[in-house]
């Protein structure tokens, strides 16, 4: 009986890329910006009635 | 919706949705996602982004994927499916530039009739709410489910 050799699977994990992370949008700074300006475009002309 | 969209992966929240748009320049990660707006109960801020290969989202980039209308039907979806999850919560959009602004009312314009059955749709001049109409400029919407 042969032995099954597991070559192919471990030379294809230690070669993987790592998968690529996507950062939240909450982490950028345009966000960040972006949240500050609709703060303060909603304190400054309110909301039509009904959407608070 | 009018145009065919993009499938997309929610998030556990489901305060952010992934998909990728495909296109003559390849296969592009993008990012629909939700917060909620300070000072506000119930008011959540729509933001688009692509991811650029550091693994950052950027909302200024032109894509020009040549699928703009199946990547806008695919934001107006999850404008749905946020509101049918989130009911009581509003939808604020407003794009980062003029020219992103005005490629979320080509959006809501192209995908009107199968929102507006369902959501009341605002648009901002000046200081004014207005309810949304065709053609008509706006700095900023508001989204959300008819009582």
């Amino acid at each position: 009986m042969t032995k099954k050799s597991n070559k192919s699977t471990s030379h294809a994990t230690k070669h993987a890329k790592p998968e690529k992370k996507i950062k939240s949008i909450r982490e950028t700074q345009w966000h960040k910006e972006k949240m500050k300006r609709a703060a303060e475009t909603i304190a400054r002309v309110g909301l039509p009635k009904g959407f608070e | 919706m009018k145009s065919d969209r993009y499938i997309t992966r929610a998030s556990r929240s489901t305060l952010e949705y992934t998909f990728n748009s495909e296109g003559p320049k390849g296969r592009i990660i993008k990012r629909v996602s939700y917060d909620s707006v300070p000072g506000t109960l119930h008011l959540y801020n729509l933001a688009l982004g692509d991811l650029n290969e550091d693994g950052n989202l950027n909302d200024t980039v032109i894509t020009n994927n040549k699928d703009t209308r199946k990547v806008l039907a695919t934001v107006a979806w999850t404008v749905k499916q946020f509101l049918h999850k989130h009911p009581h919560k509003s939808i604020y959009i407003e794009g980062n530039t003029k020219a992103r602004t005005r490629l979320y009312r080509i959006a809501i314009s192209n995908n009107f009739d199968s929102l507006n059955a369902e959501f009341e749709i605002f648009g901002l001049t000046g200081n004014d709410w207005r309810p949304f109409k065709h053609n008509t400029n706006y700095s900023a919407f508001l989204v959300h489910l008819k009582k």
